[in-house]
């Protein structure tokens, strides 16, 4: 069973249903060199502009016409946001760009109840959108697909046959030259295409056609592929006016950032960055990355994040459109969602305090634990050292030599008069000589050999320097502190 | 005598009850006397812990500490307590520190570098300072940091209100954590200050200079809630303070000798391997195998035995 959702003029509809009420407004798309009209609203109709005229002649009938130009990526992302509306019906949904949805539901039917409370569940999830919708609910999806473009809302359990037979050719998906072709053979509803030998049918129109009506009458099985699964969420609020301070575009922000919490509740994940970008049309915008290293779902913790990183970067542009893009999600369970931000672990709440000092001060202004620089290879061994020791749970730190708390990155160079100002270095006999010497995992760098002194430096204080015993230069690596 | 004349004089008078206030309401040693300070976190040497009322560094409040000196073991005098509190899977927090911490380095010292997180390592001037304030207020109010240790540059000057703000943070850090979950243990603040900040006033508990030399660490106390100041002045062994590494300026000194000298007591080779790493232990059997050869002396080392000592000992070879 294929549950079909037809959504007329798309092209119009994925533009604000407001806009659409209360004027002529119509979308055009450029077909050669000549815009013309593709979706049009009841006021343009009401005036006379007609589907597939040029714009010129839309102009001409209506001085206060509002033409708007196609926006492919808007249709996409209303029939993706229908899509993520009915996936609790089934995971196999076929998006069609130029006719809607095309459910396969047949595994769900007993789930909900069969066929009728199916149609009427797709149908209480399609009302919480503004879209008009035609709900068909038939055996084969091309049939169902065809029967959706002429009625509102239909259930055809059984037999397919006679509700297709009744339809004119216009609801077919072949293209236009091919109807208007068996138009003027005097064949005008798909009973009479079928009273024709498919022979004389496939000798003189090609196999399009007998193929079609096979797959639609359920002779042939049709195969369709399905969207991707993986959940993806691009939402966007437009305001009509620009918005120039914050406080005006804030409501705005908070509204995709609910959207996106229902988003992760509806599809169990946590995300782990977003991007937003608040944007006036073409000439300005501002992108924002927010990250949370542990994954959060919850909108105020986003909020808080945003807040902070707007303190340190201000959008200071007027603004007509705020996307929110996220992509990197992951699954999570039910039980780990807290739906009223209580009950935090100390855990979660230090995650959360290092996602807001780097919303604020960046990533790279914090290091979560001591790194070790790539280019430092003393630190590299430290840190095999240190790996081995706690791999084999039996590190004691006296067999280790002597590291100071305070790393100077890169080492500083000392000139004659720094090294002058070092009193002595007490370990002169006994340097600790560290010799990397193979080639690849630092480059070409790697091959260094450093001879390592700690020394007495000025108010009494001690250095850990070093000697590069290739170019004799002395640097100062770290500090006992 | 005078808290009894005191005692009377307050009572002769309903309106001197009201404007004098006796010591059990301004914290002071005979308050401390009356209720148990809060215990803190041992700071690891024990002639500090014995003169802090907190038994180590004061919870749940801001402790300065001034000096010019910066890098002359100062870190090494909390590492105990940052060890400690690792140890209890407690996070540390570095904020605006001159340089950037060194794992290895904190691991011999028993920190668990998995805890520690720092911000704004090594920062070029003053700049980050408002950042960084912000920073640890907000850390501090989340009541999750064990210490959070935080560095202002040696000439900025804090105004007073923004210090009182970190420092009601501070305060306010333990009762955060009891509204939301279990107890845990209050945070405390370490701030890292330009000694031309000790004539200001603070809202710190726990206030000192911190000068060091050679030999010594001396801790100015100009500070201490709950405690007079009877004795100002701290001196601790800078030997203590920082083992490790005057143990091996130890050992390197008593190898420059028998070097120099050409023969030393075993007894100081044998101490020597004892203080820092396998390199002396080496020298130690080396010794040993020449005193074998040697059975006329057995106490005399000659410089022979550590012939080729000179040359540096390599860690590693690839």
């Amino acid at each position: 069973m294929w549950l079909a959702l037809y959504v007329p003029g798309l092209p119009l509809q994925a533009f604000s249903r407001e806009l659409a009420r209360s004027a002529p407004v119509v979308v055009f798309d450029r077909f050669g060199r000549r815009d013309v009209v593709i979706a049009r609203n009841r006021v343009a109709a009401a005036l006379g502009i007609k589907l597939h005229c040029t714009l010129a002649e839309a102009h001409a009938l209506s001085a206060a016409l509002i033409a708007l130009p196609r926006a492919a990526e808007r249709e996409r992302a209303t029939l993706h946001r229908l899509a993520d509306a009915l996936a609790t019906l089934t995971p196999n949904i076929h998006v069609s760009a130029d006719f809607g949805l095309l459910l396969d539901v047949a595994a769900s039917l007993t789930l909900h109840g069969g066929a009728e409370a199916l149609l009427q569940h797709a149908i209480k999830r399609i009302e919480a959108h503004p879209l008009r919708v035609h709900c068909v609910l038939a055996p084969t999806a091309r049939g169902a697909r065809w029967l959706a473009t002429a009625h509102r809302q239909l259930c055809v359990p059984g037999r397919i046959d006679e509700w297709l037979d009744d339809l004119p050719l216009a609801c077919m998906d072949i293209p236009r030259s091919l109807i208007a072709e068996l138009r003027e053979l005097n064949l005008h509803h798909l009973a009479a295409v079928r009273r024709l030998d498919p022979a004389e049918l496939n000798q003189r129109f090609g196999v399009e056609l007998t193929n079609a009506l096979d797959q639609a009458y359920g002779v042939v099985t049709e195969s369709l592929c399905f969207r991707d699964a993986s959940p993806r969420f691009h939402e966007y609020v437009e305001f009509l006016d620009l918005a120039r301070e914050q406080a005006h575009w804030w409501p705005g922000a908070v509204i995709l950032l609910r959207q996106l919490h229902e988003f992760l509740r509806l599809h169990v994940r946590h995300a782990r960055a977003l991007q937003l970008k608040f944007s006036n049309g073409q000439q300005q915008s501002t992108e924002l990355t927010l990250v949370s290293a542990h994954g959060s779902h919850h909108v105020n913790e986003w909020l808080r994040l945003l807040e902070v990183r707007l303190e340190r970067q201000p959008i200071t542009h007027e603004l007509s459109r705020i996307d929110l893009v996220c992509t990197e999600l992951d699954h999570a369970e039910v039980h780990e969602f807290d739906f009223f931000d209580h009950g935090k672990t100390h855990q979660l709440i230090w995650q959360s305090l290092l996602d807001l000092m780097s919303s604020r001060l960046g990533q790279a202004h914090i290091v979560i634990r001591p790194r070790y620089p790539h280019n430092a290879v003393p630190e590299s061994q430290s840190m095999a050292d240190t790996v081995r020791a706690v791999a084999s749970d039996a590190y004691h730190a006296s067999t280790s030599a002597l590291r100071p708390p305070w790393l100077v990155d890169p080492p500083r160079p000392l000139n004659a008069t720094a090294l002058q100002r070092l009193r002595h270095a007490f370990n002169r006999r006994q340097p600790e000589r560290i010799v990397f010497a193979w080639n690849g995992c630092y480059g070409d760098t790697s091959a260094v050999c450093r001879d390592y002194y700690i020394a007495a430096a000025d108010h009494h204080s001690y250095w850990w320097i070093f000697r590069d015993r290739r170019t004799d230069r002395w640097f100062l690596h770290g500090i006992f502190a | 005598m005078d808290a009894v004349f005191y005692r009377h004089l307050t009572d002769s008078h309903p309106l001197l009850r009201e404007h004098v206030r006796m010591g059990e309401s301004l914290g002071t040693l005979s308050a401390m006397n009356a209720s148990v300070p809060p215990a803190g976190i041992a700071s690891g040497f024990a002639v500090l812990d014995a003169f802090l009322p907190w038994r180590g560094w004061p919870p749940s409040a801001m402790t300065e500490i001034m000096t010019d000196m910066p890098g002359c073991g100062e870190l090494s005098l909390l590492m105990p307590a940052m060890a400690r509190l690792t140890q209890q899977k407690r996070p540390i927090l570095c904020i605006g520190a001159p340089h950037e911490l060194f794992g290895p380095a904190l691991l011999q010292a028993g920190i668990d570098p998995a805890f520690v997180t720092q911000i704004h390592p090594a920062p070029s001037s003053s700049t980050h300072q408002r950042e960084n304030l912000w920073a640890t207020e907000q850390a501090l109010r989340t009541g999750l940091p064990g210490m959070v240790v935080l560095w202002s540059p040696p000439r900025a000057t804090l105004a007073p209100e923004i210090l009182r703000r970190l420092h009601l943070a501070c305060m306010s850090s333990q009762s955060t954590i009891g509204q939301s979950g279990s107890p845990t243990p209050a945070t405390m603040l370490i701030h890292f200050r330009g000694a031309g900040s000790m004539s200001q006033p603070s809202p710190a508990w726990l206030r000192f200079g911190y000068a060091a030399d050679d030999r010594h660490i001396r801790l100015q106390v100009l500070k201490c809630r709950g405690r007079e100041l009877t004795r100002p002045l701290i001196t601790l062994d800078r030997a203590a303070v920082q083992d490790r590494l005057f143990g091996q300026l130890r050992a390197a000194r008593w190898l420059d000798n028998m070097i120099e000298f050409g023969t030393t007591a075993l007894v100081d080779v044998v101490a020597a391997s004892q203080c820092t790493d396998d390199a002396l232990e080496t020298i130690a059997s080396q010794a040993t195998a020449s005193m074998q050869r040697q059975p006329n002396d057995p106490n005399r080392l000659t410089a022979g035995a550590i012939t080729g000592l000179d040359a540096p000992r390599v860690l590693a070879s690839h």
